[in-house]
């Protein structure tokens, strides 16, 4: 591998130079990423958010070129639209081009989830503290990602927020520190948990409603290589105005609902199902049902002391 | 033509040996467009060229044979599940394509993705295993009457049928070649020799004969008008050339026979010269003897070559010429052009316009194809 070089020491010329042109390659976790476009909203968000990232070059091995762009026609100039690519493969209708860099997130964890077999992964958000990484497995609403935010924000080293990546081999976990995806009030909830947190563009009228994207901690993004022992599965859900209350799950329930959380349990075959089994075996699960930061933010400092 | 180069690997895998990351790369982004991954792992595997390839091109090639295996299971259950809705109405079909080289176990399968199961009925026999399969939960998948009568007056299969609970996608074929046709093909020339092949004691369906599936193969790629994967069609017939020629006794002999029963030389005559220019393969001297004969016969001869010259390689933003451009448009007006006689074609293209032309007003949303729902299949 090259030098290492990290984005925030190139200038936005320079970002702006290679998104336009070649690419811009970065390491994201296990992989390797090209990203080209010429919009100007994915050059700042870039900049922004993945100003930690290791920035690799075009003689380095790359795993997915994405592309950011506009249609051809008259499309380019009436109620603007963009389209994203993964090589010459376009496997979504385009969005409105306010929401690019949403799209570009979306579309990045599209190639991860169409080809990372080699792990089993999870639609969960990932967390560690004093060497115990717990999973977060929720549906959308959930309050998944703010919950994982909120840790984020609080000295928790961030895993992932949209898929726990679990390795078939040895069942480490993996890490990517890819930004997390918060939306709607929670956006505002983050904001005033923590003045310093750094946030991208706030985009509104997006399929999961306003979304705005929030940088992975400097340190989260520094410790990426290393990889994480599952620890315990939470499985969270905020309700408004209730006390927390935990709920331990028993092997075989957590082994149905971790497998419905998979984005590739089912072609993974055997392989999957020993992924599970090891984790099962290995981890406790709760249900956690909570609404009040303070409090919920202590169990889990009590839960993995 | 411009420089492939998946298309030179699989002329010279050597050369990989030694590869730049750039060139890795390049390779990687051809190579998965063609849906030739698992082909080009097989290929250097062959040639004992596996620790070359670094770690991460490696993982590449691990997640397509999850995939494919991932395929093999599913094809499996379905073929049971299927064999038993045929047993219990007495109909006794062909398995064709994919599945039958699964069946059969040949190489090629190993390295090789499909979308549907493809069989072959007699006709008299569709009318029935429609009303069988619709019974069990398989649905037309064209919904609109100009497709279903497109299909069922002029074309030599009904539209695809898919099941509602499984998602498997079935063709029915009465023939291999649009019975709107004049060259039809006599289907039961084609079916002589067809045997019973065993996957394993649970998994079995009857295939063709070995050079009627080598011909179906070539018959199938030369009157195609799309060739996204063109070069991994041609890259099957190299395959189950080789396979074929070193197990079957005469099987250059056996090709030319049944291509001239079934009035399909030209079929035959494309795969071996393309095999010949494109791949560099040497031909045994019955089929060189067979191309040299039969070019005088080719009309347009230089026109075909312009236009395979350029569909039969890869194709891949990073290989675009303007030639390249010019050749997909006139493989696609062959394509249809060999599938229907032109007073046909041009009311069909017209309708299909006016269709496409009204669904665009039609603010219908596309189901699952917006890039914030992550899709988590259902779990059987």
């Amino acid at each position: 591998m090259s030098h290492k070089n990290i984005l925030k020491h190139l200038s936005r010329q320079e970002i702006d130079h290679q998104l336009n042109h070649q690419g811009l390659v970065l390491s994201i976790g296990p992989f390797v990423f090209c990203i080209q476009s010429n919009e100007s909203s994915i050059a700042k968000n870039v900049q922004r958010i993945y100003c930690d990232f290791q920035v690799l070059t075009h003689d380095d091995l790359i795993d997915f070129y994405v592309t950011i762009k506009r249609p051809s026609g008259m499309r380019r100039f009436i109620r603007p639209q963009i389209n994203f690519y993964c090589d010459d493969h376009c496997p979504f209708l385009p969005l409105p081009v306010s929401q690019a860099f949403p799209l570009l997130e979306w579309g990045m964890n599209w190639c991860i989830v169409q080809h990372a077999h080699r792990y089993l992964l999870l639609h969960s958000a990932v967390v560690e503290k004093n060497g115990k990484s717990i999973i977060l497995p929720a549906e959308s609403g959930s309050g998944k990602s703010t919950l994982c935010a909120l840790l984020a924000q609080s000295g928790w080293r961030l895993l992932s927020d949209e898929m726990a990546l679990i390795d078939n081999k040895d069942f480490h976990l993996q890490a990517l520190a890819r930004p997390v995806s918060l939306k709607n009030e929670s956006i505002r909830v983050i904001n005033q948990f923590d003045k310093h947190s750094v946030m991208g563009e706030v985009v509104d009228d997006t399929a999961k409603g306003t979304i705005s994207h929030l940088k992975p901690t400097t340190e989260s993004v520094r410790k990426m290589k290393i990889k994480g022992n599952a620890f315990a599965f939470v499985f969270p859900l905020y309700q408004k105005e209730t006390s927390l209350t935990v709920e331990p799950i028993g092997k075989a329930d957590a082994f149905m609902r971790i497998i419905k959380n998979s984005f590739n349990y089912s072609i993974l075959g055997e392989t999957g199902f020993n992924s599970v089994d090891y984790l099962v075996n290995h981890t406790t699960a709760y249900g956690l049902t909570y609404s009040d930061t303070e409090d919920v933010l202590a169990y889990f400092e009590q839960l993995v002391k | 033509m411009l420089h492939s180069i998946l298309l030179s690997v699989l002329i010279k895998p050597n050369s990989v040996s030694t590869f730049t990351h750039a060139q890795w790369n390049l390779l990687l982004r051809q190579a998965s467009t063609a849906k030739m991954l698992t082909r080009i792992e097989h290929l250097l595997t062959e040639h004992k060229l596996l620790d070359k390839v670094p770690a991460k091109v490696q993982s590449h090639f691990y997640r397509e044979n999850v995939k494919i295996s991932h395929l093999h299971t599913q094809v499996k259950q379905e073929i049971q599940i299927l064999n038993q809705l045929f047993k219990k109405n007495n109909i006794n079909p062909i398995y064709l394509k994919g599945t039958a080289y699964f069946l059969t176990d040949l190489p090629l399968a190993k390295s090789r993705t499909f979308g549907d199961i493809d069989i072959l009925l007699n006709q008299e026999d569709i009318a029935k295993i429609e009303i069988v399969l619709k019974c069990q939960g398989w649905i037309s998948q064209k919904s609109d009457d100009h497709d279903q009568e497109y299909y069922r007056n002029f074309m030599h299969e009904i539209p695809p049928m898919q099941n509602m609970a499984r998602g498997t996608i079935i063709d029915i074929h009465h023939n291999i070649l649009p019975i709107c046709n004049k060259n039809t093909i006599n289907i039961e020339l084609l079916k002589l020799n067809a045997f019973t092949a065993v996957q394993d004691s649970n998994v079995k369906g009857n295939v063709l004969a070995p050079e009627a599936m080598f011909l179906h193969s070539a018959i199938h790629l030369f009157h195609e008008g799309e060739f996204e994967q063109g070069l991994r069609g041609l890259s099957d017939l190299d395959i189950l050339f080789q396979h074929f020629d070193q197990k079957e006794e005469n099987f250059s002999q056996k090709l030319i026979q049944l291509a001239e029963k079934i009035n399909q030389g030209q079929s035959l005559y494309f795969a071996w010269h393309y095999l010949n220019k494109i791949f560099e393969r040497k031909l045994p001297k019955l089929a060189t003897h067979f191309v040299k004969d039969f070019k005088k016969k080719v009309k347009l001869a230089s026109l075909h070559d312009f236009i395979f010259f350029n569909m039969l390689i890869s194709h891949h933003s990073s290989t675009k010429t303007w030639s390249f451009v010019l050749a997909s448009h006139l493989a696609y007006w062959r394509g249809h052009l060999l599938r229907m006689p032109l007073y046909l074609l041009i009311p069909h293209l017209l309708k299909k316009a006016t269709i496409t032309i009204g669904e665009s007003f039609s603010k219908k949303p596309k189901v699952s194809k917006l890039a914030a729902d992550l899709v988590i299949p259902p779990q059987e």
